[in-house]
């Protein structure tokens, strides 16, 4: 088996404590080479500590970290050839844009030709070319992150890992430099473990999004996929911005469990959804099932066929084309979310007694939890 | 708004006096030191009768003068090189391992600035008794140096916090070593705050006159050791002389810095 067959990162029942702190436990992920990755996840969810992990500035407590077939656990950061991009971009304030994009090859014992050939090269291709003898701080954030992911290419290393790189950027901004990395991605064929707490970040850069919550990987699953099928409740509310109704007896409760599926009532009908697929098939009232519905598919009337859900209208907010509706139902403890054509919520306010439609084709039935 | 106007002007300028005046009552002992070594009388009189320049051509001609200011250069130079090496070190330590109690270990380096000089020189003097460093030239350096670490640890800390640690991490992935990431980057950064530590580590050495008297001894005799003595078995007017040369020596010390460090920004 060559080189390249190998995955460009191998992580096996990584775990990472520190003291008597877990920052992350029993974390396994494979990244071919090539692909863009997205790690989402909140604040101390064990991102940013699976990051420094890979680039080797902290050793793991137990597992292991594989990079392109061989196992780092001995290799100084440096030998394990990644370039890394942090949120404050790190460029070193006193060298000139030129001398920070070169630092890399210089440390590497590139001769002087080769250098400003490569130099002058990541310049144009990063858009940078008449900044080349600027310092640091002449330049705009936006243009700083370009020089930071410049150097962290310089030497082609086969992984870049990136720490929130577009935190610190307004939206436009952002949006510009998103574009970009994805340029750099498809051009230079670098593997990238892209580290956000940014939903849409992560679904406009990535192949596949790897949810972390509570120092556990929940699930790395192609973009797609896992926007339009979450595998639970909690990424379903988290990712794709759904609601998430727990089957806990109001208004939602599982009555019956069947060969054909679980039967759900849902104000005052029934419907029979399959069951999720999950270890330990769940047994009637298991209490861990939860319905999922995106914003965008709830009705702001029901309409038949629709299982009804009646609530209070708390909050709603114009948006043009459609209204975001914020209705309260009883037993629920936060609001439905609903986007709908503008048109059908006509005449709506706060306060308003409303009765949502959700059409079963779009509900799904999910484990609650992770 | 007439009156909103007078009273900024009115502020202005009880501003501008006020400093003026804070300027002065500073300066005026250091020009009046200046002045006084160009007097010619026998005594100390101001303000002064006759002018010359008797009392630089005396401290010209005086061996002992200048035997000291050697000692104490020296001096100052040897123990600020030892406590700008330890202190980086520590700083290092404190600021870029994961050390416990690394907080605790930079405050408590700063004792010796709030521990009194002469009870300190009481305490030292005893250690240094019993180790023999009495009247010895290293021992001077190593009791300067103490009392000087806390001066770069205070400056160059101040200067390592404002750099960020992940400079030295995006240093390391790109292949420098830890060591060549420190003295590449992060204490490249903070060298104009080391240097400034340097000079106020070797000023705070060149006019230290509490200690020598514990520890110094025949041969040792500092330059603020040997005013001292002269102040002390007689007036000699030749240290008018060298007072204003510190005086102009010490400022040349902070203004060159200053003035270069402006200019390199610019």
């Amino acid at each position: 088996m060559t080189q390249t067959e190998h995955p460009a990162v191998e992580l096996s029942g990584l775990t990472k404590r520190f003291g008597g702190v877990t920052a992350v436990s029993d974390l396994d992920l494979t990244v071919r080479p090539g692909e863009l990755i997205s790690i989402l996840g909140a604040s101390g969810s064990g991102k940013t500590t699976l990051l420094r992990l890979v680039a080797g500035f902290e050793t793991p407590t137990t597992g292991s970290i594989r990079l392109h077939g061989r196992e780092v656990a001995s290799l100084s950061p440096a030998e394990r050839e990644i370039g890394m991009v942090f949120q404050n971009y790190a460029l070193f304030p006193h060298l000139s844009v030129r001398r920070n994009i070169e630092y890399g090859l210089r440390m590497r014992g590139w001769d002087r030709q080769r250098r400003a050939e490569r130099v002058t090269e990541l310049l144009a291709r990063m858009r940078l070319e008449k900044l080349g003898d600027r310092l640091p701080r002449q330049l705009s954030g936006g243009q700083q992150q370009r020089v930071a992911i410049a150097r962290a290419l310089a030497y082609s290393p086969r992984l870049v890992l990136m720490d929130e790189p577009l935190g610190a950027l307004d939206k436009a901004l952002k949006e510009n430099l998103l574009a970009e990395i994805r340029r750099v991605h498809r051009e230079f064929g670098t593997t990238i473990l892209y580290v956000t707490h940014d939903r849409e970040e992560a679904m406009s850069l990535s192949d596949r999004v790897a949810i972390m919550r509570d120092t556990r990987l929940v699930c790395c699953t192609p973009v797609r996929e896992l926007y339009l099928d979450p595998p639970n409740g909690y990424v379903a509310s988290f990712f794709s911005q759904a609601n998430v109704i727990p089957l806990g007896g109001e208004p939602a409760a599982l009555v019956g469990h069947g060969p054909s599926g679980a039967e759900v009532a849902l104000g005052g009908r029934k419907h029979t959804f399959p069951s999720p697929t999950r270890a330990g098939s769940p047994g009637a009232g298991d209490p861990g099932l939860a319905l999922a519905i995106r914003p965008g598919q709830v009705r702001a009337a029901a309409a038949d066929g629709d299982l009804p859900l009646a609530g209070t209208v708390s909050d709603l907010v114009f948006l043009g084309d459609t209204v975001h509706l914020r209705v309260t139902v009883p037993g629920l403890a936060t609001p439905v979310s609903a986007l709908t054509p503008a048109d059908s919520a006509r005449g709506m306010a706060v306060g308003d007694e409303v009765t949502l439609g959700l059409p079963p084709e779009h509900l799904r039935l999910l484990p609650e939890h992770p | 708004m007439r009156r909103g106007r007078i009273l900024d002007r009115l502020l202005r300028w009880t501003g501008l006096v006020l400093t003026a005046l804070a300027v002065l009552f500073v300066m005026a002992p250091v020009v009046l030191t200046v002045v006084l070594s160009f007097a010619n009388d026998p005594g100390f009189s101001f303000p002064p009768e006759s002018w010359g320049v008797q009392r630089w051509r005396d401290l010209a001609g005086q061996e002992k003068w200048w035997t000291a200011l050697w000692l104490s250069a020296r001096l100052g130079l040897a123990s600020s090189l030892v406590a700008l090496v330890v202190s980086v070190l520590a700083l290092l330590a404190v600021h870029r391992s994961r050390l416990r109690f690394g907080q605790f270990l930079e405050q408590a380096s700063l004792i010796t600035l709030i521990i009194p000089i002469s009870a300190y020189a009481v305490a030292m003097y005893a250690v240094f008794a019993r180790y023999g460093l009495l009247g010895t030239f290293h021992g001077l350096v190593l009791a300067h140096a103490t009392l000087s670490v806390p001066l770069v640890m205070l400056v160059g800390g101040a200067a390592l916090r404002s750099v960020p640690v992940e400079l030295e991490l995006v240093a390391i992935t790109l292949g420098a070593g830890r060591v060549r990431a420190w003295t590449g980057i992060t204490l490249r950064l903070a060298l104009p705050a080391l240097a400034g530590g340097f000079v106020m580590a070797f000023q705070h050495s060149f006019e230290e006159a509490v200690l020598i008297n514990f520890i110094g001894g025949p041969g040792l005799v500092t330059l603020p050791k040997a005013i001292f003595d002269s102040v002390q078995f007689g007036s000699d007017p030749v240290i008018t002389a060298i007072a204003a040369a510190i005086v102009l020596a010490s400022s040349a010390l902070v203004a060159v810095p200053l003035a270069l460090a402006r200019g390199a920004k610019r």
